[in-house]
């Protein structure tokens, strides 16, 4: 394990304490503000009070478990799983940095591969509050490190189901990592020994198997959770009622603006550009270039199913194409000529994301690009989909602590709560944070503890 | 299910909060959609579809949202909300206030947003460009 030498192991403690510290002097700042966290952490709380093993669903299991795993280990509901969330953050830079090393050898581009995740406003984001994207990204990052393992002569069947077992933890938490495991098996099919092959799947299966297995016996529908998401968004929320020209196009935006926002313009046209170059002059070796699978696949989807509405316009889905992509920041760094420029654009990309992120909703985009559809959709993303780039997590004004404080003050054991609902964030905030004993009306159903 | 996505008002819901919980406290919300499925008479609350009648105190008011507390009054009446219909009234006036507008613009991501920037520009404080949107659109409102 080349990370294990000096300098990549001074490198990598390095970035994940510097991960941990800032994260840590941000986290008074920080409050759980999304209504998806809040399910969770009620959710995890109610398994811990009476733990049992899930077998079917509709969101994957893993996360729950560690999120009631570190509820036991740091007091309160909240503590413990942003505690997890912290972690998994920064410690992904350990399999990131050292995917990097394996397949490009670059010192200088795995170090800000890595930087450039664990401080993306998106990571930020997700890492202080119970949201999945960060420990599924860590686990994804594992198996994409353990899979870098060994070479074609020499494979080592340890790597194969290591790697399949931390895709198939991602995949207990997340649901992109199912696709995944076709294209990471593609992968390893084009480079390694079908027994190779087969290890890995195997292992990187047992979730899947075991969830389709759960969700059959229940619901009597193999993809039950999948299924049940395209129901939810496209039937109950109807985000395909009304689709205009400037909704398509916002659609075909998000995620490589979103991606542009999340590592700075400049790193996403250095990386774009260089890795273009590098495919049609054919610098990269066949291993580098099978290891762009993964990436393509994941995107096409993403661009897909974002297309057709069954994919929520969320920057934190952005976790798996920064997992994915960033490992080829050292393609930017390949040849000689103008060397040192690219480096100081690089460190000036990586320096400008979080400052950038406070720029992008003050620009009038409908002024710059025009009253087109460009325009509009420009505009409307910025101003719609801001929110999970503030990098602290935090709802603004006084008033939804003011209530909460009312709440609280007035209540007695055994009361009831009953929200109207008042926004996703402010809705669920008072939800996770009154008397037990709430409902949400309009809102999700949420279990809260009694 | 779980997570960000509504559900629909189901008064079997309310129903069985009330018998578990019969002393609460009530949050409304000046846009919520919870006013279109209560009347008030005086200190008396039901709900749509709901043969429970709440006696309710004085409402806290928290920017856009009204806390009440709460206590069941009438047992099972099938005809609660029927007998409240006769002389009870919404618990927010029909006419779009301020209090409306400002509760909208801030539940807006977009809009709020839009606010934020113009704040900037402008070099004021937040709450100065939402008290002149707000007086905006209480003026279109006026117009109207």
């Amino acid at each position: 394990m080349k990370i294990l030498q000096q300098p990549y192991k001074r490198d990598v403690l390095l970035i994940v304490l510097a991960g941990i510290i800032a994260r840590l002097i941000a986290l008074p700042w920080a409050q759980t503000v999304h209504a998806d966290a809040v399910s969770r952490v009620h959710i995890a709380y109610e398994w811990l009070l009476d733990p049992y093993y899930i077998k079917e669903g509709y969101w994957g299991p893993l996360h729950h478990y560690l999120n009631g795993l570190f509820m036991l280990i740091f007091p309160g509901k909240v503590t413990g799983p942003v505690v997890l969330n912290i972690l998994c953050a920064s410690l992904t830079a350990i399999p990131l940095y050292g995917f990097a090393i394996n397949v490009f050898n670059s010192r200088k581009g795995a170090l800000l591969a890595s930087l450039l995740y664990v401080f993306s406003p998106i990571v930020w984001w997700t890492s202080l509050q119970p949201l999945s994207e960060v420990s599924y990204g860590f686990f994804l990052a594992l198996s994409l490190y353990a899979l870098s393992e060994g070479t074609r002569d020499k494979p080592e069947y340890r790597t194969a189901m290591f790697a399949g077992f931390f895709l198939t933890c991602a995949a207990a938490i997340r649901y992109e990592a199912w696709v995944i495991i076709a294209a990471f098996t593609l992968v390893v099919f084009l480079q390694r020994s079908w027994r190779y092959t087969l290890a890995f799947w195997s292992f990187a299966m047992l979730f899947p198997a075991a969830w389709m297995i759960g969700n059959h016996f229940e619901y009597g529908d193999f993809l039950y959770s999948v299924n049940q998401n395209d129901v939810w968004n496209m039937g109950k929320e109807g985000i395909n009622d009304d689709v205009s020209a400037v909704e398509r196009m916002k659609r075909v935006l998000f995620f490589p603006w979103s991606f542009g926002s999340n590592v700075s313009p400049i790193v996403a046209g250095l990386l774009a550009v260089a890795l273009i170059r590098a495919v049609i002059k054919k610098r990269l070796s066949k291993d580098q270039l099978i290891w762009l699978i993964p990436f393509v696949v994941m995107a096409a989807v993403f661009q897909k199913k974002a297309w057709d509405g069954s994919l929520m316009l969320h920057h934190r889905f952005l976790v798996t194409w920064l997992i994915l992509l960033l490992p080829f920041v050292p393609v930017i760094f390949m040849g000689t000529k103008w060397l040192r420029f690219r480096t100081v654009l690089m460190v000036l990309g990586l320096i400008s994301v979080i400052p950038m992120t406070f720029l992008w909703n003050k620009v009038h985009y409908t002024k710059r690009l025009g009253e087109g559809v460009l325009g509009q959709a420009m505009e409307e993303l910025a101003m719609g989909y801001y929110r999970e780039l503030q990098i602290i997590p935090r709802i603004e004004g006084t008033d939804t602590e003011d209530l909460l404080r009312a709440i609280n003050g007035a209540g007695v054991p055994g009361d009831g709560l009953m929200l109207d609902f008042f926004g996703w964030d402010r809705s669920y905030y008072v939800a996770l944070h009154a008397l037990p004993n709430t409902i949400v009306m309009y809102g999700a159903p949420c279990p809260t503890p009694s | 299910m779980y997570g960000a996505k509504h559900e629909e008002y189901k008064a079997e819901d309310v129903i069985g909060f009330l018998g578990e919980h019969p002393h609460g406290q009530l949050v409304f919300s000046r846009t919520g959609k919870m006013q279109d499925k209560v009347l008030l008479a005086d200190t008396l609350l039901a709900f749509e579809g709901v043969p429970t009648v709440l006696r309710i105190g004085e409402p806290r008011e928290f920017r856009g949202k009204w806390l009440y507390t709460y206590d069941v009054a009438v047992g099972p009446d099938p005809s609660a909300f029927d007998s409240l219909r006769i002389q009870g009234h919404r618990i927010f006036t029909a006419e779009k206030d301020a209090a409306y507008f400002d509760d909208q613009i801030r539940r807006d991501e977009a809009w709020y947003s839009k606010v934020r920037r113009q704040a900037f520009w402008k070099r004021e404080p937040i709450d100065t460009t939402l008290r002149d949107n707000v007086a905006y659109m209480l003026s279109l409102e006026a117009g109207n």
